[in-house]
């Protein structure tokens, strides 16, 4: 949380992570460049040659870490340390894809007849083919939705752009991993030179991200199910309050809405399970300090006004809590963001 | 009832929980273990480069200069004949560097060779070539191998033999089609099939190929017929441009 904007909050664990993350990629590229010196076919290859390969298969793994993160942090919270700067590691595969991209077009495209931007789009022209196809206008395809996501992943662009806009909009990263998984598979899987195992890898690759997706779903679906979800007018029957752990939360999807609540200190208070930061999970955090707190970044908001403590100053709606034969009832009509509502009490 | 057993819970900027401090240490060495076993796996499968080879030092070179088909400069060693191709440095050909200099000057140059198999190709360090005052080498014989038909990939000489390893295959076709484009003179590699592993590319009457009319096949599966030639240690493939076929 920040009430100013800096470029980075700097923190024990943000460096820590970024310590791992630098290593992780200075290890990829290490080890490429050392086996594919010390294979027979590839020992002669140009280091140049080799580094652009390096390069582009490190963003490629790198993407695939990024693209798991979200999902298996929803597995298991004991992923969530992964998710906390999962910004940096983006930031990163637009940095090693760029360098990739850049050395690739110098010494591919440079030094000739045409610009090399335009050699990029022109030099190889069977865009009607497929297996000849100009992988090359893939990877920029890739390269520039990664800019823009890399470019905005500041909290600055998230604030100005309302959360569910930047949320929306970093959803690209999709698109740019299909941009990518075709750039490997009609580039360096394709034709002479080719090899299969690039094939193999890349669906072993897209089934995992697959399964990781469809298995996080299932699970929040199945989450969502448990909750029986009686409706009486506008209050939606959310189960036992006694099966709600203490200074935990139980998650009520109903249509577009999506409620935590939490019980804490003998009291319910409901509020939006979606943080004003990022859109977190507020339901799958807990309370520290009599605070709601995020399980992606630790935002946090006072569970009876939805606000958080001074000197910030996010909100997030409310909802009003009532108990009746052991249920706990919450209204589904959410009140303005940091409308204080009297918590409900237990007993 | 309520489940009191509370998981460790992760904030980033609080201290982590004891029990998860483990946790992470076990993703960060099963992570690790990751990088270098895919990074292991993909350079394992890369493409052979060949045995090309570029001079990091250039030398002085003497000869015989050769304009037609492509720039080629041939030299005396130990009394025998070698022909080298010549290109300028960056993606072009060597006829801009030439200039006026006529067919069958004596010249000087300095160049870093580069060479694959038994074709040699002297890249120019400089454009300072200058007219030399030495005797003539002759030009080896010409000996009629025969028609083809041959079946490969169209290269780009200067890549292909060294400066780029590998200089072939699809990821490589925009940089041969660029140096083609530019003046490089193209070869033929062949892919299959027995007989010489590659040829230098001419027409049919034995004049250069017009790079335009070889672009949009460069580095495809191709087959071409024509006639072959050996002149010393080059085989020409002397062809018939509508025999070109892509096959796909």
């Amino acid at each position: 949380m920040a009430a100013t904007y800096k470029p980075v909050i700097w923190n024990r664990h943000k460096r820590i992570y970024d310590l791992a993350l630098v290593s992780g990629i200075a290890l990829y590229l290490t080890v490429f460049v050392g086996v594919g010196m010390a294979m027979p076919d590839s020992a002669n290859t140009s280091i140049e040659i080799l580094l652009i390969s390096a390069l582009g298969a490190c963003a490629f793994f790198m993407i695939h870490v990024v693209l798991a993160i979200g999902p298996l942090a929803r597995l298991s919270t004991k992923f969530l340390p992964l998710l906390y700067n999962r910004r940096h590691v983006g930031v990163a595969l637009f940095l090693v894809a760029l360098s990739h991209g850049a050395y690739a077009t110098i010494w591919y495209h440079g030094f000739g007849v045409l610009n090399p931007i335009v050699s990029l789009f022109v030099s190889n022209p069977r865009y009607d083919a497929i297996n000849a196809f100009p992988f090359e206008s893939l990877g920029v395809a890739a390269l520039a939705i990664l800019f823009l996501l890399a470019s905005t992943s500041h909290d600055f662009w998230l604030n100005n752009l309302s959360p569910a806009v930047w949320k929306t909009l970093h959803m690209l990263i999709y698109p740019a991993y299909g941009a990518m998984v075709m750039h490997v598979l009609l580039g360096a899987a394709s034709g002479h030179g080719g090899s299969p195992l690039y094939v193999w890898a890349t669906a072993g690759g897209f089934a995992l991200i697959s399964g990781l997706h469809i298995a996080a779903a299932l699970v929040q679906t199945s989450r969502d199910r448990a909750v029986t979800k009686q409706k009486d007018g506008d209050w939606i029957d959310a189960g036992p309050f006694a099966d709600i752990p203490e200074k935990r939360a139980r998650i009520v999807a109903i249509g577009g809405t999506s409620i935590a609540i939490f019980r804490y200190d003998g009291k319910l208070s409901a509020i939006s399970n979606f943080c004003a930061h990022q859109m977190g999970p507020l339901g799958e955090g807990c309370l520290i300090d009599g605070l709601v707190t995020c399980p992606w970044h630790g935002w946090q908001y006072d569970p009876a006004t939805g606000r958080s403590p001074a000197p910030y100053t996010e909100k997030v709606e409310t909802f009003a809590v009532r108990i009746k034969d052991g249920h706990v009832f919450v209204n589904a009509i959410p009140n303005a963001k940091g409308t204080p509502v009297a918590p409900t009490m237990i007993g | 009832m309520a489940k009191n057993k509370q998981p460790e819970f992760y904030v980033g900027y609080l201290p982590i929980p004891p029990a998860l401090k483990w946790t992470v240490r076990g993703l960060v060495v099963l992570l690790a273990g990751l990088i270098a076993f895919d990074a292991w796996l993909v350079a394992s499968f890369q493409p052979d480069a060949g045995d090309g080879y570029w001079a990091d030092t250039p030398t002085q070179y003497t000869g015989t200069l050769n304009r037609a088909p492509y720039p080629m400069l041939r030299v005396s060693e130990n009394g025998t004949t070698r022909t080298f191709i010549l290109i300028s440095d960056e993606k072009r050909g060597a006829e801009a560097v030439l200039g006026n200099i006529p067919d069958g000057a004596s010249v000087k140059i300095n160049a870093y060779e580069v060479k694959r198999a038994a074709v040699s190709l002297l890249q120019l360090a400089a454009t300072d070539v200058t007219v030399a005052s030495a005797p003539t080498v002759a030009a080896e014989t010409v000996e009629i191998v025969g028609p083809a038909e041959l079946t490969g990939e169209i290269v780009d000489s200067k890549c292909w033999l060294g400066v780029m390893r590998p200089g072939d295959g699809h990821i490589h076709k925009a940089c041969a089609t660029l140096c083609i484009r530019g003046g490089i003179p193209p070869m033929f590699v062949l892919r299959g099939g027995e007989g010489p592993q590659v040829y230098v590319l001419t027409l049919a009457d034995g004049r250069a190929i017009p790079p335009a009319a070889i672009l949009d096949y460069i580095a495809d599966p191709v087959r071409l017929s024509g006639i072959v030639e050996k002149q010393g240690a080059l085989f020409y493939f002397k062809v018939d441009l509508s025999s070109l076929a892509r096959l796909e």
